[in-house]
């Protein structure tokens, strides 16, 4: 026995605005508008509709709307319409459900609890408009101790990242993305002075140029590490785990590896490839240490080295450890993180959310004296400034953006990444959708992302009276919490509204 | 000098360069309702994607520098603008022969509407081609060239 | 230096446009015996049906031999050429010398030797006047027979038939032989007999006898068509008079190398009456085309001028009838090795020929679908090598897109 499949999404074409000029019939890569041959009129089939959205951008005349499809409910509030509509898609196909992007369960988000602080008569606010206002942010492990040599430079400083604005684009494989899409991100990262990351997918030659705004990633597939890629960047980063899919590997299928993706993975042309869940080298924190180290002596201490988890239970531990094997980067991925393809049942029920993550993880490394050891970057999505802003304040040196990168390259959001039939050109490796991210445009929209957020971070921080970011870093008076329980505004070291 | 210059690795295909063009060309000029609405006899679109497979692109009229449709047209109609030095057909003058059809390499000439005797071609809509100002992947860019940029194939000759 | 051009027609005009692209300076004389402004001799038929009026029929704009700084001798045959003296001697008795001379004296209609044939009622149909007379002459309602089975009879006949006299087309073998296969003929018969148009196919007229009302033509089928006037225009030959006992070397027309050149340094021809060269064959043969007449004046202006400019021409043409569009061009006739593939509507006009030879496309014939045929001519005249992409000319998708990316990218500049 099957089911019909319902449409989820209902699109509407407005037959007085229509002109049936097929544009979006040539847009739509799940089929779902069509030419009808007998009466040269453009029809459409909702069924497969996945609200990316491109035909609604797309239609000269304004004529389509796409809108949620009314879902049949018993009202019953134990079963929603979700779970019904899970269950029968299990009953039909037998496997695991998949999805793209971060989480869309509607879990209570800490940041939205937490608002910020505004100077008023005591301390004056500062115009950035009008005044210097720093965001410069070096990260990497800093000295203990300030040596200065005769000319006034320091001695034996550990290799930093420097970012005008301390905001990076999060791991993204070639592969799971497409080449555009890694080119507008390093293009906008290297206009911006901030920095982009690989993922697990090796580097691609064209981006080779773009190194020094390159954080390369070593995961657990090792997939295109040779010495080259490990030197090629600004820094290298060991992924250890994803906020999207914490504990559990990775699977590229073999359709999505192209000519390109496998030179660049180093992988045969059409083989899966598969991320294994753990790093087979890596057991325990002097595992970690030991990778650590061999890629420092591979780069001969050039390069800052960044270990990569996902948010879960024992992270402030964890994180203490990773400080203590040697890294100079600990970046840490909330449940809510995104991703091109993982589980339902693991997005959406594993791990735990980054403020809380990160509020413990920095705490914790204070109470140990080994803050100064580590810098600290956080995702998982940051939806804008005010994230960015709270995220340092309660102790992050930076973070890292990759959904709302996306977004800023034409992502709707549809969550059907794992298909690779993504219409806007970004998380497919079909060449004739891959064709409709033009980089050059999507690096000007990447970059003026950024540059929006670095001055609503400037606007926020003149609001407290603060010039520079460094001065909000871990300082929690900024931030109080409404309508939380004292064990959340305790693990969050933030005062409750009012107090 | 300004032409439109065709970036084929970013032309997605969607034809909307195409749909403009002919709006723009329309007596109910750049209304796209009421030019595929009301106008029974719309004009053709002056610019063409060429289409096989993966490969893409607008292709309008490249304006020659040595132009066979200049050095075909039997009534004198098609000429060249001395200010702009844009090929430009007469359209008073045009008798709907065809020979420029048969002339012009990039097949960039066609026959206007569907009752017309008019050969139509680009004219850049006045300096503001309606094709570039909607394509929404920059895949046709209108831009300053040289005089002495290689910009069709008909220059050696 | 001083330019001198005999002749008023497509060649004399891209002549002075050829001379004028590098030479801004020099004096250029236009000598020619019309009395009039150039126009478009392809637009008479156009004339005669009503389509174009007498104003539109210039070929270029009025003031175009005073902006090109052109000294006109409307009105002034030119009679001979003294080729020692460097000099145009005039029907008038005048002299004209010249630095580079361009002979583009182009071609008259063939006279034909027919019983009867000096008839009033019978009407030549070459020029502009040969056109208003005939237009002055006709009324609706009366009988016409055209004799001729090239682009002129043709529209002539389509011309008189849309003015409403009835005509008979008498034709030899075939109509429009040099220009269409037989599939196409077929196609185009139909669709003159269609449009009211009667044709005889397969017959000579053998004489013309004169009534007191009427004209009786006879054919060698036995056949007598009555009629009202009949218009001649059997052919046309190189209009080469001027140059007799002159050492320029002719066969049918005035040979000329790839540069347009004669055999007499400084003398150069263009259009009709010159035998160029040929792209396909590369052999020297005249091409009474304009485009051809255009460019070959064109490349002759510019060598005047003292410019490198080389030039082969190829069969090349567009034309319709009542509506139906026909453009063919380089080799219409296959040779036996030849590849050829058809396209054709049972039940439409639609008709499409390919003649390919050693992976090049040497010609086509296409009919009522003709749009971007100039991407096929292309090939031709650049010789393309069709491999990587034969199978979309024969079907007929083909595309710059088909085009292997080099060839793509140079041709467009991508």
């Amino acid at each position: 026995m099957g089911f019909t499949k319902r449409p989820t999404f209902r699109v509407e074409r407005d037959s007085c605005r229509c002109i049936d000029c097929g544009v979006c019939v040539r847009q739509c890569a799940n089929e779902v508008h069509y030419l009808d041959i007998d009466t040269k009129e453009v029809l459409c089939d909702s069924t497969n509709c996945s609200n990316c959205r491109r035909c609604v951008e797309l239609c000269p005349t304004g004529a389509l709307a796409v809108w949620g499809a009314p879902q049949e409910t018993s009202g019953n509030a134990a079963w929603a319409v979700h779970d019904i509509r899970a269950i029968q898609a299990q009953a039909n196909s037998g496997g695991i459900l998949l999805t793209g992007m971060g989480s869309d369960r509607p879990m209570p988000g800490y940041f939205d609890r937490m608002m910020l602080n505004a100077s008023q008569v005591t301390n004056p606010s500062i115009d950035p408009l009008r005044e210097p206002m720093e965001l410069r942010t070096f990260l990497g492990r800093k000295p203990t101790v300030l040596q200065l040599d005769d000319k006034g430079k320091p001695v034996d400083l550990p290799p930093q990242l420097e970012l005008d604005v301390p905001i990076m684009f999060s791991a993204m494989s070639f592969g799971s993305i497409s080449l555009n899409a890694i080119k507008s991100l390093a293009a906008a990262a290297e206009s911006e002075n901030t920095y982009y990351n690989t993922g697990e997918g090796g580097l691609h030659r064209d981006l080779y140029p773009f190194g020094k705004n390159t954080i390369t990633q070593v995961a657990s597939g090792r997939f295109g590490v040779n010495i080259d890629y490990l030197n090629a960047g600004a820094a290298i980063e060991i992924k250890i785990g994803q906020g999207a899919k914490p504990g559990i590997g990775g699977h590229l299928p073999g359709e999505k590896v192209g000519q390109g993706v496998s030179e660049t993975r180093m992988i045969p042309l059409g083989s899966d490839a598969i991320s294994p869940a753990p790093h087979h080298d890596i057991y325990s924190i002097e595992d970690l240490t030991q990778l650590i180290f061999s890629l420092k002596e591979a780069t001969e201490y050039t390069k800052p080295i960044s270990v990569k988890i996902a948010a879960v239970h024992n992270v402030a531990a964890i994180a203490s450890g990773i400080a203590r094997a040697g890294a100079d980067i600990i970046a840490i991925d909330g449940y809510r993180g995104g991703t091109g393809a993982t589980p339902l049942r693991i997005r959406d029920h594993v791990g735990i959310p980054i403020e809380l993550a990160l509020a413990a993880v920095d705490s914790r490394l204070r109470d140990e004296g080994i803050r100064q050891e580590v810098s600290i970057v956080v995702g998982g999505s940051m939806r804008h400034s005010a994230d960015v802003i709270k995220a340092i304040a309660l102790g992050a040196d930076a973070v890292y953006i990759a959904t709302a990168a996306l977004i800023s390259l034409g992502c709707h959001v549809c969550q059907k990444c794992y298909t690779g039939k993504c219409n806007w050109g970004i998380a497919t490796q079909n060449p004739q959708l891959v064709k409709r991210l033009n980089p050059e445009i999507g690096a000007r929209r990447a970059a003026n992302l950024l540059r929006a957020w670095k001055h609503e971070l400037k606007e926020m921080l003149g609001g407290m009276g603060i010039n520079a970011v460094e001065s909000l870093r871990g300082n929690r008076l900024m931030l109080r919490g409404v309508g939380m329980m004292d064990s959340e505004l305790r693990i969050l070291g933030i005062k409750a509204a009012g107090e | 000098m300004k032409r439109i210059r065709i970036k084929e690795e970013y032309c997605i295909g969607c034809r909307l360069c195409e749909v403009h063009c002919i709006a723009a060309h329309g007596k109910y000029k750049n209304d796209l309702i009421k030019t595929f609405k009301r106008d029974c006899n719309r004009p053709s679109p002056r610019i063409v994607i060429e289409e096989k497979e993966d490969t893409c692109f607008a292709l309008p009229c490249r304006h020659c520098r040595e132009a066979f449709c200049i050095r075909s047209c039997l009534t004198g109609s098609m000429t060249r603008d001395p200010e702009t030095r844009l090929v430009h057909n007469e359209v008073e003058r045009c008798v709907g022969c065809w020979t420029c059809i048969a002339a012009c390499p990039y097949g960039a000439i066609v026959r206007e509407g569907r009752h017309t005797k008019i050969a139509a071609k680009c004219d850049l809509c006045g300096q503001d081609p309606a094709c570039v100002k909607h394509c929404p992947n920059d895949a046709i860019v209108y831009e300053e060239v040289g005089e002495d940029d290689h910009y069709d194939a008909c220059n050696h000759r | 230096m001083t330019h001198v051009i005999i002749g008023n027609s497509a060649a004399a005009v891209g002549a002075v446009e050829g001379i004028r692209q590098l030479d801004k300076e020099s004096p250029v004389i236009l000598i020619t015996e019309e009395p009039h402004h150039t126009y478009s001799r392809p637009l008479i038929s156009y004339l005669l049906s009503g389509k174009v009026t007498a104003e539109k029929m210039n070929y270029r704009p009025e003031d175009f031999y005073v902006k090109n700084h052109i000294t006109t001798m409307f009105g002034r045959k030119a009679a001979a050429v003294d080729i020692n003296a460097k000099a145009v001697i005039l029907e008038d008795g005048g002299r004209v010398t010249y630095g580079t001379l361009l002979i583009a004296t182009g071609s008259k209609p063939v006279a034909l030797k027919l019983p009867g044939i000096d008839s009033e009622s019978i009407f030549p149909f070459y020029t502009m006047k040969d056109a208003f007379a005939l237009k002055q002459f006709i009324r609706d309602g009366m009988k016409a027979v055209v004799l001729g089975a090239g682009l002129t009879a043709l529209k002539a006949a389509e011309a008189l038939t849309t003015s409403g006299v009835e005509t008979t087309l008498v034709v030899r073998s075939r109509i429009l032989r040099n220009f269409l296969d037989p599939g196409a003929t077929e196609k185009l018969s139909l669709h003159l007999s269609e449009n009211g148009l009667h044709l005889a196919i397969g017959s000579e007229p053998v004489g013309i006898t004169g009534e007191n009302n009427g004209l009786s033509v006879r054919l060698t089928d036995g056949r007598i068509l009555a009629c009202d006037f009949v218009v001649s225009a059997v052919g046309i030959e190189p209009n080469k008079e001027l140059i007799e006992g002159v050492q320029i070397a002719t066969e049918h027309g005035i040979l000329v190398d790839q540069a347009l050149r004669t055999n007499v340094p400084g003398i150069y021809a263009a259009g009709d009456v010159a035998q160029g060269l040929d792209l396909l064959t590369g052999c020297q043969r005249v091409i009474p085309l304009l485009p051809v007449a255009y460019a070959q004046g064109e490349a002759a202006g510019r060598n005047m001028a003292g410019g490198n400019a080389v030039y082969a021409g190829m069969n090349m043409n567009a034309i319709s009838f009542f509506g139906l569009p026909l453009i063919s061009a380089g080799v219409i006739h296959e040779e036996p090795a030849d590849e050829v593939y058809l396209q054709k509507s049972q039940t439409e006009k639609m008709y499409r020929k390919l003649v390919i030879r050693q992976n090049r496309v040497v010609g086509y014939v296409l009919v009522e679908q003709i749009d971007r045929a100039g991407l096929l001519t292309w090939l031709i005249r650049e010789k393309v090598n069709i491999t990587g992409f034969k199978a979309t000319l024969i079907d007929g998708s083909f595309n710059h897109a088909c085009l292997p990316p080099k060839l793509r990218r140079e041709k467009i500049a991508l």
